[in-house]
């Protein structure tokens, strides 16, 4: 007779009972699928999260925001769906069938038709939620743009302006030169308008998102729940800025005459003169020669709002001369708590800004002179470089006539001696008279 | 789910709407001083690294936390009620003489208001005083944001289309040391303290309690200027046709970070 031994049985009844739990585990062969996911960007994530130490003060308030964003989120999934299955609250204007091909897992569905464009080309970097923080993000530089801010740099529009449907689909098509975002140009036409109007509807509702939060939790003001009541106040005036991004169209004036070599060379050196000059002041950021080594600072753009990084990186800085050693460690003490908590707002380390080296003849949103006299007129939103051109709310801002100028100059870096591959920076001791 | 339908069909929600009760008909006028407790802290300086040294010098001075050396007032701190429940309007009384339209200047390459208010309604005039070009940088959640390259003695404008929750950040990236903040508002409700650490906020809603958010630029999450100011708030009632006067307030050295 064959006796079971105790360490034999002891073996058995584990097999077993790996076994059971396998078999009873209910959704074990298949994974959740995937959520938008809050945006709590530069919040302190101590105010959610209950401690043993919180007073009856601090319980309600955690309890009150907790609640704050429980409404969020159910407004959020009315108005918007989630990734698998998006709403398209008709308010935003945006279509549905557009949307559809976007969204969802990647491949096609039952019926054959194109889904889940947005998952296989863009999520990795840009992230389910548009929060330009996927996979990969943290290998990139600069990061994918976050777009539930609703802030785009490259377009042709007046600076606070939406991109129109054409900026969009060029950005697809062509890519961003210097950037990791690659060309889509070989997608089919349909395709690449099915991801711009996903784009539309991840920016749409990332603000939507940012103004209800607004109103929750840095106002502290309840919502109101009636539906047309929160469309009027959070939704529409955000819809109402892309249906106007076409009436904000820069369309630069004729220029002056370049036609012949002297006319042209004559608007290279005036644009030289601006370049350098103290009303358009490009080389403070981008260096006296447009290397983009103009100054020493700390520069961040919008999505990377990190000035409380960098000032508290100047504040730890400050703290450790500080002679009293008492005063020292407790200064540096509450001075590196507070950057932990940075740290744990934040999705992603902060990255900081190069001015654009303007000799590489790289240039993110095109190298016409329409496009470069966009960049000098409009600057690029989000981000340090200003809004140069004159306007009705700036009317002493550069002239057209001066922006078509610098535009030349800029453009004939590149091809500037000492621009040349091989040609070491000694040739540029010449222009050492710039340096102040 | 019941909720989502609803919004989803444009049917009513579930919450009872919010209405403010006018409880009370008067105006009153809320005031205080702030003074540091302890010696106050040397006026500091940031080097502009020579930049435009000709017009900013070799330096400018820190502006994070002014505190008068004689007074002990505490500049720049702001207050503003978060939520008021009646405003003042000129036919509630003899109304204040209407106030200039507010300036937000820069000379020698400072803000010359390091923390300024305004009235979302009312428009902001940037202004440059200085033989240099600056660009001014203002992006608060909410709003559009703006950067425009401001040529010596230009002028811009910008318009807030949202009230502020909180101060928000104004810079010149030519210039990055200087620095300011906005508070946008949708009530003439707000205040930024003195040289004298001083403020005054008239036409309040009397008898009625209104909570006050207090900010400092080195106490972003609120000035704990008193224990019980928890996250820097605190309510009051003002009296009808008189003045409550929070004294002097001595804020510890430790609300400051």
């Amino acid at each position: 007779m064959n006796k079971l031994s105790p360490a034999g049985l002891r073996t058995a009844c584990v097999a077993a009972a790996v076994l059971c739990a396998l078999v009873l585990l209910p959704g074990c062969s298949k994974t959740e699928p995937p959520q938008f996911r809050l945006n709590l960007q530069g919040r302190n994530p101590d105010d959610f999260i209950f401690a043993s130490g919180d007073n009856e003060e601090t319980r309600a308030s955690k309890e009150q925001n907790k609640a704050s964003l429980d409404t969020i989120s159910t407004v959020m999934y009315a108005f918007f769906g989630e990734p698998n299955d998006p709403y398209v609250l008709a308010e935003t204007g945006l279509d549905a069938r557009k949307i559809q091909m976007a969204a969802g897992p990647t491949g096609g569905d039952p019926s054959k038709h194109q889904r889940g464009l947005y998952r296989q080309h863009c999520a990795h970097c840009h992230g389910i939620s548009g929060d330009g923080a996927g996979p990969t993000s943290a290998f990139l530089n600069p990061y994918p743009r976050d777009y539930r801010q609703g802030q785009f740099k490259f377009k042709s529009t007046e600076r606070p302006a939406k991109p129109t449907t054409d900026d969009l689909i060029r950005v697809l098509k062509d890519g961003i030169a210097g950037t990791a975002m690659p060309s889509f140009l070989l997608l089919p036409d349909d395709e690449v308008e099915a991801l711009v109007e996903y784009v539309k509807y991840l920016s749409i509702r990332g603000q939507v998102e940012q103004s209800l939060t607004i109103t929750l939790l840095d106002d502290g003001n309840p919502l109101d729940m009636n539906p047309s009541a929160i469309i009027a106040e959070h939704v529409a005036p955000i819809v109402e800025t892309w249906n106007t991004a076409e009436s904000a169209i820069i369309d630069p004036p004729d220029r002056p005459p370049i036609d012949t070599p002297e006319l042209h060379a004559e608007s290279i050196a005036k644009g030289a003169e601006l370049f350098r000059g103290q009303k358009a002041q490009c080389m403070k950021c981008h260096g006296p020669t447009g290397l983009g080594d103009g100054g020493d600072e700390q520069l961040f753009d919008d999505w990377n709002k990190v000035k409380k990084f960098a000032d508290l990186a100047k504040q730890i800085a400050a703290a450790e001369d500080i002679t009293d050693r008492a005063e020292r460690r407790t200064q540096l003490k509450q001075l590196y708590d507070r950057l932990e908590i940075e740290k744990r707002s934040w999705l992603l380390p902060p990255q900081q800004l190069q001015p654009r080296n303007l000799r590489l003849g790289v240039y993110r949103f095109g190298r016409r002179p329409a496009d470069l006299f966009r960049r000098i007129y409009a600057g690029v939103n989000g981000t340090p470089m200003p809004q140069g051109g004159a306007n009705a709310s700036n009317p002493s801002g550069l002239t057209s006539e001066e922006i078509w100028h610098l535009v030349d100059y800029v453009a004939s870096l590149p091809y500037d001696k000492v621009s040349e591959p091989g040609v070491g920076r000694g040739h540029l001791a010449g222009i050492g008279q710039w340096h102040e | 789910m019941k909720l989502v339908a609803a919004l989803r069909a444009g049917g009513g929600g579930s919450a009872e709407a919010v209405v403010a009760e006018a409880t009370g008909t008067g105006w009153g006028t809320l005031k205080g001083r702030f003074l540091y407790a302890g010696d106050p802290p040397k006026l500091g300086f940031v080097s502009t690294g020579g930049k435009d040294g000709a017009v900013c010098g070799a330096q400018v001075p820190n502006q994070a936390l002014v505190v008068d050396s004689a007074t002990k007032g505490i500049a720049n701190i702001v207050l503003y009620a978060r939520k008021a429940p009646r405003v003042f309007k000129p036919e509630d009384g003899a109304a204040p003489a209407a106030a200039p339209q507010p300036i937000f200047d820069q000379k020698g390459c400072l803000f010359l208001s390091h923390v300024f208010g305004i009235e979302v309604k009312d428009t902001l005039e940037v202004k440059n005083s200085d033989p240099i070009s600056h660009n001014t940088s203002i992006s608060p959640p909410g709003n559009p944001s703006t950067n425009p390259l401001l040529p010596p003695n230009a002028t811009s404008t910008y318009q807030f289309k949202r009230q502020l929750s909180a101060p928000a950040e104004v810079t010149c990236s030519i210039h990055p040391w200087m620095k300011a903040y906005i508070i946008a508002r949708d009530d003439p409700y707000f205040a930024v303290t003195g040289l004298d650490g001083s403020f005054e906020i008239k036409n309040l809603p009397a008898g009625e309690d209104v909570e006050f958010q207090v900010w400092h630029e080195q106490a972003t999450t609120g000035l704990e200027a008193k224990p019980g100011w928890s996250k820097g708030r605190f309510k009051v009632k003002v009296p009808a046709d008189g003045v409550e006067d929070l004294q002097t307030i001595e804020v510890p050295a430790t609300a400051f970070h």
